[in-house]
């Protein structure tokens, strides 16, 4: 093509033929916009997206956890104080756009998650009045922590305010 | 390239002129991959630089603040530390007590000084909490009661030792703290007594007997408390 010479023997794209180009080249332009579009869109959605939200799950489901856990151990009051108490615990909705369950394992706190990336337990730090740790949130509800006296020590609750969801 | 700077009038061939538009749009879709490649690889360096550990600040916040509450085995009241008690800690009775640091590096310290420490945690998370030290010191007096059967104790306590043994002819029939009766008998007080009194004021005690006390005849055992202040530091690593 870049020879000069060899353009004029061939057929098709000298003298009255000249008008196609632009209808060829747009054609090539707008198939290879396709096929980049199409390309990058493969690549981020199938590779990278998902990646990167599972990865971003996988903190925001560590951080719920922990700020949950802190909630629950400040719940508990100090000794000598009336031993009744509901708190309100924020909890986000969705962790990477799904619904999950945080509930009580012994001393843990256990994050279940339908994406195995996302989850983990966190280990209460909680004096030896509490007896027991019960109960399961459910992300959506209005959850609360509920601190009740036992015979046998403290009780905290995962529990859900009454009516809500 | 040369070849088009030796022929100037044959700069672009005619049939090149569709294929100049593609080159124009492969740059352009170059570019838009160089931008592409770049978001992600900062997208990644983000995710990848988010390195805070939220369980390992979890356990910082949660033993610090455990140890320092009114019912840690280390204080006499909520943020109040027992001198004697942080100085025997090890790093075994942490663990037991708070066995989310099982597994974990942490150290303790109070001042500047390390108490307690398990592993290497320099890298770990940090809490401080402002504390107050609270030493107990035992002391004795003898009082002289030059100035009457009446003692003002040196310093402000919780509770006193009183230690009678008055003459033979001296009956102490009541004991007063200010203007409070803290032990009475008419037949006459002697031995050891132990009477609680407010750490609030100045405790003067005051002997109603039937002669003058001398020097001997009384003795007072006091623990003043003496609190400084002091950093708390518990650092919490992998």
């Amino acid at each position: 093509m870049a020879d000069p010479e060899s353009h004029r023997i061939r057929p098709g794209l000298t003298g009255d033929a000249r008008g196609v180009t632009p209808a060829v080249g747009k054609t090539l332009e707008i198939g290879l916009v396709v096929l980049y579009v199409a390309l990058v869109t493969t690549v981020l959605l199938a590779g990278v997206v998902p990646e990167y939200r599972a990865a971003a799950g996988a903190e925001v489901g560590d951080r719920v956890l922990v700020a949950a856990s802190q909630d629950v151990e400040r719940a508990v009051p100090p000794d000598g104080t009336d031993t009744t108490v509901e708190r309100t615990v924020q909890l986000p909705a969705t962790i990477a756009g799904t619904g999950y369950r945080i509930r009580a394992d012994g001393r843990r706190l256990v994050l279940e998650h339908p994406d195995a990336a996302v989850g983990g337990a966190v280990r209460l730090v909680l004096g030896a009045r509490v007896d027991r740790v019960t109960g399961t949130w459910e992300s959506g509800a209005e959850t609360i922590v509920r601190v009740t006296d036992d015979s046998d020590g403290l009780v905290v609750e995962l529990a859900e305010r009454e009516g809500s969801g | 390239m040369s070849r088009r700077r030796d022929q100037p009038t044959r700069v672009r061939p005619d049939d090149d002129r569709g294929q100049a538009n593609l080159v124009a749009l492969v740059a352009a879709l170059f570019a838009l991959t160089s931008v592409t490649v770049v978001a992600v690889a900062v997208g990644n360096g983000a995710l990848a630089g988010e390195t805070r550990d939220p369980a390992e600040r979890h356990a910082a916040t949660a033993v610090a603040d455990r140890l320092v509450a009114a019912d840690s085995p280390l204080t006499n009241r909520s943020n109040v530390i027992d001198a004697g008690a942080i100085r025997s800690v090890t790093a075994a009775d942490l663990r037991r007590w708070y066995p989310v640091l099982d597994d974990r590096a942490f150290s303790v310290s109070l001042d500047g000084e390390t108490i307690a420490a398990s592993g290497s945690a320099e890298r770990g998370t940090t809490m401080r909490r402002i504390v107050l030290v609270e030493r107990t010191t035992d002391t004795t007096i003898q009082p002289r009661f030059r100035t009457g059967n009446r003692v003002t104790l040196p310093r402000r306590t919780p509770d006193v030792g009183l230690s009678l043994d008055p003459p033979e002819n001296v009956s102490v029939s009541t004991v007063r703290a200010n203007d409070r009766t803290v032990l009475h008998d008419p037949d006459g007080l002697a031995g050891e007594f132990s009477i609680d009194v407010s750490r609030r004021e100045t405790v003067r005690f005051t002997f109603t007997a039937n002669g003058t006390l001398e020097h001997g005849d009384v003795d007072l055992s006091l623990s003043p408390r003496r609190t400084t202040k002091a950093e708390l530091v518990v650092t919490v690593g992998d």
